[in-house]
């Protein structure tokens, strides 16, 4: 059944009580709705007991009351007519890498949760405390979205001390933090990738190299430069960066090669310094 | 010797200010005595304080499961820093020195006992019932006559709002007149009228001050839009007439039957009327010994009643039925009463109350102590067997409720689902029948939407019960659903608290 004419004619009853019943004669929208309800009214007994109202709506004496009246009918009629969601094959959802540790109660969350997404004085040592009494709370799978999320926490002090807390947690932070990861985004995703940089070194190269090969903003280009000296099997593709770069990436790529011991690198930096 | 687990000492204490406060006292070695008794049911400190003597603080568990605190420092916080301290030392298994328990908590203790007893005597007097009654009558009669005057008034204020329009109401929404009328309703005893109002008041106010919202999160979404806030003040003024109209035919009835106590219909609480639990014992809205286990738990602030709901849903292990208990505190109180929390076992009540509801509604519910026990596998393989087989087995249930003008478009359901997964950026669950239900919160908060991408392994969102709420959603004109909890073999995964 196509309901879409009675769901025009609510929305219209809508807009008379936003706009006034007083000038409900004057509706030509909603006189054009009621109209239209004529087909919709022989299908069933209800819809014709609306549309009945609804043509009363112009003739009696209380238009307020009985436009709400016939909104609530509306409204039920459309509820009970609901329908729900269709939309075909589902993709699968990937494992978070989180743990469920133990049943952590409102009270033991809602602080901690509360103090990763909001601002407001208070928070820091909430989270201090937290991470020293129950440190396993931060890889719940209801905190964890906003412990990553806090990398961009407005107070950088909480930013940066989430991070460290990153590290600290080691391995199991990787993958999380490369999900979403957007490398045309602002500081927290630079300091997810600092986060993943420290964590996983080399172990991350193909990661750095995708982000090199993309689109992405100025600071995490230098900082993906960066963390591809944590193996010397980047050294051609430094030394191209040194040569043909940008700048500012030219100057991180020298400097990252500066740690390699290489006769063709120095020759490169020198090269380089002779230029200058 | 007792002990507690550190979300034991959070649950009890009254914010984290108390817990923090606790832990510094009990850190810093401000008691200079702890003591216990032999039957292990008192425990006591002498600690050191801002006064000049030191305070006695005492946890006492006569009554197994509902520990007293007593504190002589001057807090109204209740349990007190002290208190929790107290348990802090009992945590950290400091040497408590068993003694003879002191006389006034003797006192205190027989004290409570006779005033439970004097309890009990009263409530089976039914002469004091018929005392009461017939003393109340006429005032109750009074009561509904000034209830109707209070309706005809607010018939003809929203008259004028409807025939102006709730547009040019929003210009206008600072003024006065609509404050003193909110406060009028309360005086005709219809502050359930005067709830709903305020809510309309609140609608149009965040739309005129939408410009000044705080900027970020809350003015991206679609709840702080003038349309939305606009169309939720047109709801508002809907529940406004419809308790207008019928609340008026069921109090003229009330008056006309000279039956003015309080019955089982919806429209006694809407109008404003508060239960009190001997009405409902009298009108039989209770059950003796039921168990129950608390599905999820959460706590929402409401800005115009300017207190927290603590709601908590509960499946009753006997008859698969899903109620929620809601316990209220008032926003300036927050700092001094102990909130609820949620609860992992289960319960065995004595008295189980039930607050009147439409049929096949979500019923709140009320208890007073009862016995914890774990959850065992038996138990939960119990409440998965009360969940509908598929979709279908609940939709229609779901929209006879939905429908009704004063719903709270919410029906808590617990339902088998084949598979959670993701089309179009949207999650979604699936029956075995290849039906689909949108899951998405009913709030801007999506912390369970987050964690249901976030869980430790797809095995939680494959051939699973879901525990959540079905709501309709007016944008999308659909039956979405809010997950509140998993149900595998083994454990209620809650999905916020």
């Amino acid at each position: 059944m196509n309901l879409d004419i009675l769901y025009k004619l609510r929305e219209q009853l809508k807009n008379s009580v936003i706009t006034g019943v007083a000038v409900i004669n004057e509706d030509f929208r909603l006189k054009r709705n009621v109209e239209d309800m004529e087909t919709l009214s022989k299908a069933a007994p209800v819809f014709a007991q609306i549309e009945k109202q609804a043509k009363e709506l112009f003739i009696c004496d209380n238009p307020g009351e009985r436009v709400l009246d016939l909104l609530a009918l509306t409204d039920a009629v459309l509820k009970t007519q609901a329908g729900i969601y269709e939309g075909g094959e589902l993709s699968e959802i990937m494992e978070g890498g989180t743990r469920v540790l133990k049943n952590y109660s409102y009270k033991m969350l809602e602080p901690v949760i509360t103090a990763l997404t909001t601002s407001g004085g208070g928070r820091y040592d909430i989270l201090l405390n937290a991470r020293k009494e129950t440190p396993e709370i931060f890889l719940d799978y209801r905190v964890f979205p906003k412990y990553i999320a806090a990398l961009g926490d407005g107070y950088s002090e909480i930013a940066y001390m989430v991070s460290k807390w990153m590290m600290e947690d080691g391995k199991i932070m990787t993958a999380p933090l490369k999900r979403g990861f957007d490398p045309m985004g602002k500081n927290d995703m630079l300091l997810r990738l600092e986060t993943i940089a420290y964590i996983a070194k080399a172990d991350e190269n193909d990661f750095y190299l995708s982000i090199l090969e993309g689109d992405a903003s100025k600071n995490i280009r230098l900082e993906a430069i960066s963390a591809l000296g944590y193996t010397e099997k980047n050294k051609d593709i430094l030394m191209e960066i040194a040569k043909t770069g940008d700048k500012a990436g030219k100057e991180a790529a020298i400097k990252i090669l500066k740690g390699f011991k290489n006769p063709e690198i120095d020759k490169l930096i020198e090269e380089s310094v002779r230029k200058k | 010797m007792r002990t507690f687990d550190e979300q034991k000492i959070v649950s009890t204490a009254p914010n984290a200010n108390a817990v923090a406060n606790g832990r510094k006292i009990s850190l810093s070695g401000d008691f200079v005595k702890r003591m216990r008794s032999e039957d292990d049911s008192l425990y006591w400190g002498e600690c050191k304080g801002s006064g000049k003597n030191n305070y006695i603080v005492s946890i006492d568990f006569e009554k197994e499961g509902e520990p007293v605190f007593r504190c002589s420092c001057p807090s109204r916080q209740f349990p007190c820093k002290h208190g929790i301290a107290l348990m802090f030392e009992i945590k950290g298994g400091k040497n408590f020195q068993v003694e003879e328990i002191p006389q006034d908590i003797i006192d205190k203790r027989n004290k409570i006992e006779a005033r439970e007893k004097k309890k009990e005597e009263s409530k089976s007097d039914p002469e004091r019932k018929k005392k009461t009654r017939g003393v109340s009558r006429a005032a109750k009669t009074k009561k509904i006559k000034t209830q109707i005057e209070g309706l005809n008034l607010l018939r003809d204020f929203t008259d004028q709002i409807t025939a102006l329009g709730v547009a040019s109401c929003v210009n206008e929404a600072f003024d006065n007149k609509y404050d003193e009328f909110a406060k009028q309703l309360g005086d005709y005893y219809l502050s359930g009228v005067q709830l709903i109002f305020k809510r309309f008041l609140k609608y149009l106010r965040t739309a005129k001050n939408l410009d000044y919202i705080n900027p970020g999160r809350q003015r991206n979404s679609e709840y702080f839009t003038e349309e939305h806030l606009l169309g939720k003040a047109v709801s508002q003024l809907t529940k406004l007439r419809y308790i207008e109209k019928r609340g008026k035919d069921y109090l003229t009835k009330k008056l006309e039957s000279e039956a003015p106590d309080a019955d089982d219909n919806i429209l006694y609480e809407a109008l404003g009327g508060v239960w009190k639990l001997e009405e409902l014992d009298e009108i039989g809205l209770k059950k003796e010994g039921a168990v129950i286990a608390q599905l999820s738990f959460s706590s929402q602030l409401d800005s115009v009643k300017e207190e927290y709901t603590d709601k908590g849903y509960w499946i009753d292990l006997g008859t698969g039925e899903i109620n929620y208990t809601a316990n209220y505190c008032p926003i300036k109180a927050k700092k001094h009463i102990q909130r609820e929390d949620s609860f992992f076992g289960k319960k065995h009540i004595e008295t189980l109350y039930f607050y009147p509801a439409a049929d096949g509604e979500n019923r709140r519910i009320h208890f007073e102590g009862g016995r914890n026990e774990e959850l065992s596998t038996g138990d939960i393989a119990k409440i998965k067997s009360f969940a509908k087989k598929n979709i279908d087995g609940f939709l229609k249930s779901a929209k006879n409720i939905l429908k009704a003008t004063l719903s709270d478009n919410a029906y808590a359901v617990l339902f088998e689902f084949k598979k959670i997964g993701e089309n179009e950026g949207k999650l979604i669950a699936e029956d075995n029948e290849g039906r689909q239900v949108l899951l998405k919160p009913v709030t801007d908060d999506n912390t369970v939407i987050d964690s249901l991408l976030s869980l430790p392994s797809t095995d939680y969102i494959h051939n699973q019960v879901l525990f959540g709420l079905a709501y309709y959603d007016e944008k999308l004109c659909q039956i979405c659903m809010e997950p509140e909890s998993i149900i595998t073999d083994n454990e209620i995964l809650r999905l916020a608290y």
